[in-house]
């Protein structure tokens, strides 16, 4: 073991943590603004004015994410315009092999990059409708609570490592917990967010006990370096390891509260019932997205060795759990919908039958040859998923607004008084049950297609058809209570009062939803692109495999080297483009992993080159690029 | 995509778009339709002649490759092949990513294993066909201002003809068989429409359902073909099959497969690489016995839709529609489709199938001819004539003279539509199809009757009319695949005969009708030809500008004169530039078979003029035949050729009536065994009506309603742990953990 350099980071890494320190900061700014100043103001003022504050906070937050997504890429595309731009290290730093940031714990790759904007755009739907109408009084608060559980979703999504992940878990939790029981006014809001923060709790002590176990094991919380270890350890899987065995079942425990998996599902009808719609909306949609971001860097990377060990789907690994829960969840979820009057309580059934469809891309993940492609498809879900449930949700707020009610029967009427709305939301529920060409069929059917393009005559292929069936009798169930929506707006004459014609919070959330779900759908392979290149990066794996019985590396601990600070030469412009453009470039030293070693050993002869500043690389030697399309991606089914 | 390709695409759509307006506007536009469609087709016509033209005078050096062909098949440029104009888009896309998609890091994009592709392919024999088709049905269409001027009809035929327009150049430039097969339907459909044209009368309609489903028998082959090729080579489009599945050569890429069948590979052209499946990274290949099942196949769909034997009959009944359609669909272009398919895909074809193909034609051209012989219908003979001549076509490909037939199928295109517009002319003016009321229009009519000679002279084949040079390349043809395999000595024979008859028929069909005096004068007043008139110049300047064309397409350069002595036809040498390169073309001149046609055409013309010439003719007086007499000497002959070989009572027999008896079984099944059922399952109900009353409040009604509320009850069962109370919650997730954790222990460990 060489000794090990001080540990140090870089400064130069809070770049990609801008939006997130924007949203922690504005909701600061929020809060203060609110108790200072808006309190005097008149109830409905009080609302617009701290309303239309927090958008300018989600607008400044969408710039950094652009910024934060786009300066690298914009770099790696065109260095000699960037040499313009910016100073030397910075792009020196831009050009680093390294995808993650803060001592590898987290990552500021093209995949945070991407769910940072849409975790922003979902932010900025759900802050809109949030102003409909008056459910809380502690608008301040309010507001804070839905930024800095944004805060916390992209550091869950963004997370390379065990603590980094519970500490942006519980950020995120503790703030919706919070925000549920906001609306006072009414009881079940407070109970909902009782049973929120009780349940949640609990699970969250399962998860941190699963963490122990895992620790223990590998004495690392690292994903990258935990799945090189227990790739290391051989085929055997959870055979004869009831300590791993615990821990899976315990993480999985943790995750399966986040995301709304039967069995432990039963929070979510009573606080999506409880919560103010928008917060609703919020937990069904961004803290989903984040918790399955999550999910699969945890399962997909850093338990991938446990998958499926001999490659056998009823083998001692955590696919053979995932698949029997993903097929009781999304049954389950459908089942007991089919029962529900009201239109929030409908979609916490339904969410937790969309769980079950992405379970089965998840399982199918596992198993995949093209780790990219199948997270892609996941990935695709999920953001349609979202927007399509923000639309809903919102039609759930315009009822709570102007009924008082939100069940279902209360949309009677729509089609007469609202139709442009109550086509989207047609629309929307059409994308819901999968009906093509919307983006809710294509979603359903990549995932699909992933979990069925296994290798003939594999027995995985066999579980999974029998996955896929079950889903997709499971859309045909679900058609049933999506359609009574539409039957109770098209088909059914109004009663009661009056909707009012939705104003721009809500109008703007179903119509944005809706733009999404028929864009999407026709040009369903561009945010398929999209994802896929996103989902590339987050299933990297270190390039070596250290063997089990080598020194473990520990968390923190990296190694130096030196990054020379003079000219570009034509050469490794050229070098540089071609890496940009996707790697094909002249032969030799042209590889990321190869272009590392080349400045280093030019710095040797450099005399000038001063190593103080230099950024460190980490131990993770991982070789996708920091910010770009990560030109390598690992194969699970050969690990 | 090269321009001309664009220019083509234009001349395929411009008379969809027509029809579109037509059929949008057709109220409002009334009569104004002829103008947009004739319009239509006048500008397809136009973007054709360009095409003719920049392609045979800039982008092809066809002359230069066409004397390449006559110096040795060796010396042409094999690899290369013919100039052809391409565009094309891939329609449905199967097994791969859509496209546009290109890979990048991270996500390989599968090459997709299934396209079909919209697009079009215009080589020579495109370009060529294109100008026919667009030239004569703008003729047609002018032709049609006139004829069809009293008809209530009128709009709705000039739709349906733009829509035919369409349909015909779609099917000309589609690159591939399934494009191919969808305007092969569209054809179907408007000649379907146009035969049926005038529907009031029950004839008609019967005569279009007869057209429709006859071709239907053959289309049933074409997708088996079809099928065939789909599933075995994954691609339908011409150029690749005709490309890749035999060498420069000409000899099949045969491989011995793993049963120890040979296998056909399909080939890259251009690398001669075996083409494989992307995805299961299979070879594409077809075993031998396939191969020629699907040429069959295919064939068997250009029986249906050229008419040939055994499927002819439709063709003779389509003459119910009006005779311009019959000039247009049932002459020149609709029925040569099948023709044009068969030199389309000429390379498809095994030895065996072109023996089939060559003596389908030649069985077809004498039974068309013979038919023709007798029949006193004069648009009837010239149905039968163009079975024949259709048959002729198919032999020269059969035989191998590629160039020959298709060769035949536009110098055919242009006098069998003046023939057929000639024979609307005259029963324009005097309402009679009846040859035997007719006699002396020559007189009454002469523009019409010096045209109709015209044709006459060229479909028989007389010398500086274009039918002689195509039937002469056809019998040049055939006598050299006889001269190869004198077993088939037939094939030389059937078209010699056949010659002969044409020759006499048409003559036949002259005379009668415009030589001599009129056979009907004894009517007085109902006499047809008293009343005849020349048509007005609308239809009859059709006829001269056709006329023209007849004579002069079939030239050589050197004003006409026969191969033998001069080079050969032009336009032949034009075809002859896109043959298979593999394919031995043009032979070469032939004393024998310049002979043979010589004498083919003057004994025909000659035996017809000694039955039907009029009296009074100088040197005819001394020895004449009697029609009448040769009827009587064998009545037997007669009768069977009348009857038109009894095929139709043969097919009632064998197919029609079993089909109705089946249909009267079922439908007496229906009425006695069904209506019965239901007639006392009426009264039993009406009996038990009272009874099922309470079986349905008690018993129906509490089924469905238990299915719905057992369906909502699992619903619902979640509410039996979904209490709303926290401390269930809780140990409703403390017992599944639990749960869990015992069963994947025990799973692990078992």
């Amino acid at each position: 073991m060489p000794s090990t350099p001080p540990i140090s980071f870089d400064p130069r890494d809070v770049f990609f943590i801008t939006p997130q320190v924007v949203l922690a900061v504005w909701g600061l700014v929020v809060l203060l603004a609110d108790l200072a100043l808006a309190r005097r103001l008149a109830e409905t003022a009080r609302r617009q004015v701290v309303g239309k504050l927090a958008l300018v906070g989600v607008g400044l937050a969408l710039a950094a994410a652009l910024a934060v997504m786009l300066v690298p890429l914009f770099a790696r595309a065109f260095p000699e315009d960037a040499s313009a731009w910016f100073r030397r290290r910075t792009l020196d730093y831009l050009f680093e092999n390294d995808p993650t940031i803060f001592l590898g714990t987290i990552a500021g790759d093209l995949e945070t990059g991407t769910f940072n904007l849409v975790f922003v755009l979902l932010l900025g739907l759900v802050t809109w409708l949030s102003l409909a109408w008056k459910f809380t009084e502690e608008w301040g608060e309010y507001l804070a609570l839905l930024f800095w559980a944004t805060v916390g979703m992209m550091f869950l999504s963004a997370a390379e490592e065990f603590i980094t992940l519970f500490v942006a878990l519980e950020t995120m939790t503790i703030c919706l917990y919070l925000a549920t029981s906001l609306e006072k006014a009414r009881r079940r809001s407070a109970e909902g967010g009782l049973k929120y923060f009780v349940y949640g709790s609990v699970s969250s002590a399962l998860f941190l006990f699963g963490l122990s176990y895992l620790y223990g094991i590998t004495g690392t919380t690292q994903f990258n370096a935990i799945h090189g270890l227990l790739a290391g350890a051989g085929e055997s899987g959870l055979a004869g390891n009831p300590a791993g065995m615990m821990a899976i079942l315990l993480i999985l425990a943790g995750f399966g509260f986040k995301i709304a998996a039967v069995p432990f599902h039963q929070w979510a009808p009573d606080v999506y019932e409880g919560a103010p719609a928008p917060v609703a909306a919020w937990v069904a949609t961004g803290s989903k997205i984040a918790s399955f971001v999550a999910f699969m860097k945890v399962f997909a990377n850093a338990l991938l060795p446990w998958a499926s060990p001999g490659g056998n789907i009823l083998g001692p690994g955590w696919i053979g759990v995932l698949a029997l829960i993903a097929a009781v969840t999304m049954t389950y979820g459908n089942f007991a919908a089919l029962a529900q009057r009201n239109l929030k309580r409908m979609l916490a059934y339904s969410s937790i039958a969309h769980s079950g469809y992405i379970l089965v891309g998840v399982a199918a993940l596992g198993l995949s040859t093209d780790g990219a492609r199948a997270a892609g498809a996941v990935l695709f879900y999920l953001v349609v998923y979202s927007f399509a449930n923000v639309g809903a949700f919102a039609a759930a707020a315009w009822l709570m607004r102007d009924r008082e009610n939100d069940n279902i029967d209360d949309l009677s009427g729509l089609a007469r008084e609202q139709p442009l709305l109550a086509v989207c939301i047609l629309f929307l529920m059409l994308s819901l049950i999968g009906i093509p060409p919307l983006a809710g069929f294509f979603g359903k059917l990549y995932v699909f297609m992933e979990a069925l393009n296994q290798p003939s005559g594999s027995p995985h292929a066999v579980t999974l058809i029998w996955l896929v069936a079950l889903g997709l009798f499971n859309s045909v169930v679900s058609a049933f209570y999506y359609v009574r929506v539409l039957r109770a707006m098209f088909l059914r004459d109004a009663t009661g009062r009056r909707l009012a014609p939705a104003d721009t919070p809500v109008g703007l959330s179903i119509l944005a939803a809706t733009a999404v779900v028929i864009v999407f759908g026709p040009f369903s392979d561009s945010l398929m692109s999209v994802m896929q290149a996103a989902a590339a990066p987050m299933l990297t794996v270190p390039a070596t495999v250290p063997p089990l019985d080598a020194p473990r590396p520990r968390p923190g601990k990296v190694v130096r080297k030196p990054v020379p600070r003079f000219e570009y030469s034509k050469e490794e412009m050229e070098r540089m483009r071609s890496m940009a453009n996707g790697g094909a470039g002249p032969p030799g030293g042209v590889r990321p992993a190869a272009k590392s070693a080349g400045p280093s050993a030019k710095a040797k002869n450099a005399p000038a080159s001063k190593t103080e500043n230099a950024p460190a690389s980490k131990a993770n030697n991982a070789p996708a690029s920091k910010g770009a399309l990560g030109d390598s991606t690992r194969t699970p089914g050969q690990n | 995509m090269k321009w001309q390709a664009g220019l083509y695409l234009i001349a395929v759509l411009v008379p969809l778009f027509a029809f579109a307006v037509q059929a949008v506007f057709l109220r409002g536009l009334k009569r104004r339709c002829v103008v947009v469609a004739t319009a239509a087709v006048g500008f397809s016509c136009l973007l054709s002649v360009i095409g003719f033209v920049d392609y045979f005078g800039f982008e092809a050096a066809w002359l230069s490759a066409g004397h390449g062909v006559q110096s040795g098949p060796g010396a042409r440029e094999a690899e290369t092949g013919p100039v052809v104009w391409r565009a094309s888009a891939d329609w449905v896309v199967l097994g791969g990513a859509a496209a546009g998609t290109e890979d990048r890091p991270g996500l390989t994009v599968a090459k997709p294993s299934l396209v079909i592709p919209l697009g079009i392919a215009v080589d020579n024999l495109g370009v060529i066909m294109f100008l026919m088709v667009t030239f004569v049905a703008t003729l047609i269409h002018v032709y049609s201002i006139g004829y069809m001027h009293a008809d209530p009809g009128y709009p709705r035929f000039f739709a349906y003809l733009s829509l035919f327009t369409f349909s015909m150049l779609g099917l000309v430039a589609s690159s591939n068989l399934f494009m191919t097969f969808l305007f092969w339907e569209l054809v179907g459909l408007c000649s379907y429409l146009l035969i049926g044209f005038w529907y009031q009368e029950k004839a008609n309609c019967v005569a279009a359902n007869k057209a429709f489903l006859v071709n239907r028998v053959g289309d049933l082959g074409m997708m088996v073909g079809l099928g065939l090729l789909w599933s075995t080579l994954g691609t339908l489009t011409f150029e690749e099959i005709n490309q890749g599945l035999r060498d420069g050569s000409g000899q099949w890429n045969v491989k011995t497969g793993d049963e120890g069948r040979d296998v056909v590979v399909l080939q890259e052209a251009r690398s001669g690489e075996p083409v494989v499946n992307p995805i299961t990274q299979e070879r594409r290949q077809i075993p031998m016995g396939l191969l020629t099942l699907a040429g069959l196949g295919i064939f068997a769909g250009c029986v249906g839709k050229s008419a040939q034997f055994p499927l002819h009959v439709w063709l003779p009944d389509a003459m119910a529609g009006p005779t311009p359609v019959s000039a247009l669909i049932h002459a020149a272009t609709m029925v040569a489709a099948g023709v044009f398919l068969v030199g389309r895909f000429y390379p498809l074809f095994t030895e065996e199938v072109l023996l089939v193909i060559a003596y389908t034609g030649g069985i077809t051209l004498l039974i068309g001819a013979t038919i023709a012989v007798v029949q006193t219908d004069y648009k009837q003979v010239l149905a039968y004539s163009t079975v024949s001549q259709l048959g002729f076509m198919m032999l020269g490909l059969g035989v191998g003279g590629w160039a020959a037939g298709l060769f035949h199928l536009v110098t055919h295109a242009f006098f069998k539509a003046l023939l057929f517009l000639c024979a609307g002319s005259v029963y324009h003016s005097v309402h009679t199809y009846e040859m035997p009321e007719l006699g002396g229009l020559l007189k009454k009519m002469p523009t019409t009757a010096y045209a109709m000679l015209v044709g006459t002279l060229a479909i028989s084949g007389a010398p500086f009319f274009a039918g002689f040079y195509s039937k002469d390349a056809i019998l040049t043809a055939a006598l050299a695949r006889v001269h190869e395999s004198p077993e088939h000595m037939l094939l030389f024979v059937l078209p010699a005969i056949g010659g002969v008859l044409t020759a006499f028929y048409m003559f036949r069909l002259w005379l009668l009708i415009f030589s001599g005096e009129s056979r009907s004068k004894h009517l007085g007043q109902g006499d047809p030809v008293a009343r005849a008139y020349e048509s007005p110049e609308i239809m009859t300047r059709p006829l001269v500008i056709l006329a023209v064309c007849s004579i002069f397409v079939g030239w050589t350069v050197q004003l006409g004169l026969p191969p033998v002595i001069g080079p050969r036809p032009v336009l032949e040498q034009m075809l002859e530039y896109g043959a298979p390169a593999w394919l031995e073309q043009g032979q070469g001149p032939h004393w024998l078979a310049l002979g043979a046609s010589l004498a083919v055409a003057g004994i025909g013309a000659g035996l017809a003029l000694l039955y039907y010439a009029p009296s009074g003719l100088p040197h005819f007086t001394a020895r004449r035949l009697s029609a009448a007499h040769a009827a009587e000497t064998y009545p037997v002959l007669q009768q069977f050729l009348l009857k038109k070989w009894y095929f139709d009572p043969l097919y009632a027999f064998l197919f029609v009536r079993p089909t109705r008896a089946l249909a009267r079984l079922f439908a007496r099944f229906d009425q006695t065994l069904v209506d019965g059922l239901v007639n006392t399952a009426a009264a039993a109900t009406a009996l038990l009506s009272r009874l099922e009353g309470y079986f349905d409040q008690f018993a129906v009604d509490g089924l469905v309603n238990l299915l719905a509320r057992a369906v909502y009850r699992l619903g619902e069962l979640s509410r039996l742990i979904q209490t709303g109370r926290l401390r269930t919650y809780l140990l409703f997730l403390t017992i599944m953990l639990v749960g869990l954790f015992a069963g994947v222990i025990a799973w692990v460990h078992g």
